[in-house]
């Protein structure tokens, strides 16, 4: 079967990220470095190619390629690459990148598999919507940064436990640092989460099926992502939760987060809310 | 006890417990008879779905209870921090003690300098500086940042309200319309009829497909004429997407019919098979086959009691696509009924297996047409299909409520996280400024400004 360019530049940026993940897993302690420069360089050139089969399938199809899990997939992915490379410009450390870049590696794995359909075809009518792209652009760009936190509080966890003398202790930064480094990526990606999943999500239901609430898994999973991440903004607030507690709290929102985008889809049995 | 129903706390622990809940209702299979939960789940669970009603969980008593309690709880928590809000926001104490200043997350003292030096450092620093009798300086900006939580709670409370207001006076139901038919009402699932508040009217129904995939609609399109009581009448279409939203009601292109070209099911012979198996429902069900269905039949599907149930809603012997060609096309059209409600139709093709057109994207009905003799191909003068066109009609007074709370909300989270209220206060005592700042949720930075802004002040005289 001749495949598109899209999905060509899709398969060699899933390359450029897995090996810029190992690189990132053996080099992440050094400051520079040959061999560090070009982790970076490949990851630079993977979310170029990503972005450039992003577009040319967005023209092909005539669409914004977020209508199926494949063209999602690609585009969440390309958004947390984006996410991570903000956050190691900002802090200079890569070792983020130990904790972000396998996400990314395990969403680019699941989309090159066969499990997702690789074809551009041509969207139903509920899909020919502007809310639509709304919706999941700016759903994945809150989730990309509440990927950055998924990283940093996993990074708090571990160090939290860590021996002061430990190699964690060594290479990552202090906890205070990683606690700021999460409160601020939900800061951001509450918001245009917020903004997407619900208020775009009820807009496009409402157009399309004349309801903004159903209470279809997907939505009610998407609610329950976005009442976690909530939580993790009140647990902050109350005295002796925050740090460890808001932690595993942003942990588990981030695994909301995973479980609305395939769980739902693969796990719910189908014919399941028609109250 | 008040003090608990307006905590931060008491606010977490029903939030947490409204996840759970909503957690159960995406598990449990909502809407089924209480045959299929028992029958589905140990005797336990299927107690518990009995009791806590997870059969219809959003609509629980259990669900409602604690969105209810929720409500309560932000209500007085919001109330009962606004004095300090806006006081914080708008009344900030501009003369602080020393003592005070020393005790700020940010504090300085800066040896051998003047009121004016310091004022002079941060003019161009974005806080409105105030000078605070003869020897106090008080600068600040982002003070709408103390009121991002506020709104947000408060544009949360909008949309409590109006998702109340849609449950109660929400009204769901369809107009369906054959070319050149008008109505005035539309019909509710319990048969019943509401008055829309206009008159329309279907000029003309067509269904479009992609040209390169024949079997893909691209759009359906009613194009209709709209009488309002009190005015002019207009035409417009209405298409997946484009619902009409008039007099409080929202008019959505929800499914088509096809009117003529039906075989009755008497011509049906034996060797006709639709296997109709819905997804989710347990594989070892047998599937029901058509042969042994009578036209506008109910069957109920297996695996779900009888809550689920299908009619044959019509046989085709040639349904014509668009501009397909003259050759029979054998189709069927299924009414799926959810406890006796028509909640979706679907046609199966003969020719096309893979092609069922579900109205709703988790109900797939896998599902194949066989056998059906057709008979030969209708002669030159076939007539043009006739489609008629089902809307959905929903009524919801709760709308205005969800879009003020929605903007609410908007603005609440831009306030709360993209403006950043600052605050400094700097006191001049005996050759030396004392200053105190402080800022929400970026202490670190702002710091790191003001020891920059203070070391470079040299340079800006
Ligand atoms: C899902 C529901 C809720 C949402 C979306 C929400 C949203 C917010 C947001 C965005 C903030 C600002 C956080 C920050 O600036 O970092 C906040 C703060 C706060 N919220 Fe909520 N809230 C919710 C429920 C509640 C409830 C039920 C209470 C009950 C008491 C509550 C009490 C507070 C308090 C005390 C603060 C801290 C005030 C401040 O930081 O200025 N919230 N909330």
């Amino acid at each position: 079967m001749q495949q598109s360019l899209d999905v060509s530049l899709f398969y060699i940026a899933f390359v450029c990220y897995s090996i810029s993940m190992l690189i990132h897993f053996l080099t992440f302690w050094k400051r520079g470095g040959r061999f560090a420069t070009a982790g970076n360089m490949l990851l630079l050139a993977g979310f170029a190619l990503q972005v450039a089969g992003l577009i040319i399938r967005g023209v092909h199809a005539r669409f914004m390629p977020v209508t199926n899990m494949y063209e999602s997939l690609n585009f969440f992915s390309a958004a947390i690459v984006l996410a991570y490379l903000i956050v190691e410009r900002k802090f200079r450390n890569r070792v983020f990148g130990v904790f972000i870049l396998p996400v990314v590696f395990l969403l680019m794995a699941f989309s090159s598999s066969p499990a997702t359909s690789k074809e551009v075809v041509p969207l139903i009518p509920a899909l020919q919507s502007q809310w639509l792209v709304w919706h999941v652009v700016l759903s994945f760009l809150g989730e990309a940064a509440f990927a950055v936190a998924f990283g940093a509080s996993v990074m708090y966890l571990i160090r939290e436990r860590a021996s002061e003398v430990s190699f964690a202790a060594r290479t990552f930064p202090d906890l205070a640092t990683l606690d700021s480094v999460t409160y601020r990526a939900i800061a951001i990606g509450f918001p245009v989460f917020t903004l997407g999943a619900l208020i775009f999500g009820a807009v496009w239901a409402k157009y399309a099926w004349g309801s903004y609430w159903t209470w279809d898994p997907k939505e009610t999973w998407a609610l329950i992502t976005w009442i976690v991440y909530a939580l993790f903004l009140h647990t902050r607030v109350v005295h002796g939760w925050k740090g460890r507690t808001t932690a595993w709290v942003s942990v588990i929102g981030f695994l909301a987060t995973l479980f609305t985008l395939f769980g739902v889809n693969y796990l719910l049995s189908g014919l399941h809310s028609y109250a | 006890m008040m003090d608990t129903l307006r905590s931060l706390q008491f606010g977490i622990v029903v939030l947490i417990a409204i996840s759970v809940v909503a957690v159960i209702g995406t598990i449990i299979p909502q809407g089924l008879s209480w045959e299929f939960y028992s029958e589905r789940y140990p005797g336990a669970i299927a107690f518990l779905v009995q009791v806590f009603r997870f059969d219809n969980t959003y609509g629980s008593p259990l669900f409602l209870g604690l969105m209810g309690l929720f409500g309560l709880n932000l209500v007085l928590c919001t109330l009962h921090r606004f004095p300090g809000v806006w006081r914080a926001a708008f009344r900030p104490d501009r003369e602080p003690e020393r003592e005070q200043m020393t005790r700020m997350p940010i504090h300085h003292s800066v040896p051998d300098a003047s009121l004016d030096e310091i004022e002079a450092a941060f003019s161009r620093s974005g806080l409105r500086l105030h000078r605070v009798g003869s020897n106090r300086l008080y600068g600040e900006t982002g003070r709408l940042g103390h009121l991002g939580a506020t709104v947000v709670h408060v544009s949360l409370l909008l949309l409590l309200a109006g998702g109340m207001v849609s449950l109660i006076t929400g009204k769901r139901g369809h107009v369906v319309l054959h070319p050149g038919e008008s109505t005035a009402l539309a019909e509710l699932p319990s048969g019943s009829k509401i008055p829309l508040g206009f008159t329309i009217q279907l000029d003309r129904f067509s269904v479009e497909y992609y040209e390169q995939h024949p079997d893909r609609p691209k759009s359906f399109t009613s194009s209709v004429t709209v009488t309002p009581l009190d005015g002019t009448p207009f035409t417009r279409e209405i298409r997946v997407n484009h619902p009409l939203m008039l007099n409080g009601f929202t008019l959505y292109q929800s499914s088509f019919g096809v009117s003529n070209e039906q075989a009755t099911a008497s011509t049906l012979n034996d060797t006709a098979r639709v296997e109709i198996r819905l997804k989710g429902a347990p594989p070892e069900m047998p599937p029901i086959t058509i042969s042994d269905m009578v036209e506008n039949g109910v069957y109920p599907v297996p695996g779900f009691g009888d809550s689920i149930q299908v009619r044959l809603a019509e046989l085709h012997r040639n349904f014509r696509m668009g501009e397909s060609t003259g050759e029979a096309n054998p189709a069927v059209k299924l009414d799926v009924l959810v406890r006796g409600e028509t909640r979706w139709s679907v046609y199966a093709f003969q020719k096309f297996p893979g092609l069922n057109m579900p109205m709703h994207e988790d109900l797939v009905l896998v599902f194949t047409l066989t056998g059906f003799q057709s008979g030969e191909p209708r002669g030159e003068n076939h007539a043009e299909i006739q489609y008629y066109t089902v809307l959905g009609a929903v009524r919801d007074r709760g709308i205005p409520l969800m879009w003020s709370g929605a903007l609410l909300m908007t603005l609440g989270l831009f306030l709360s996280f993209y403006i950043r209220p600052r605050r400094l206060w700097a006191l001049a005592e005996d050759g030396s400024v004392h200053i105190g700042a402080r800022a929400k949720g970026e202490t670190d930075s702002f710091r790191q400004f003001i020891e920059r802004t203070i070391d470079s002040r040299h340079s800006s005289r």
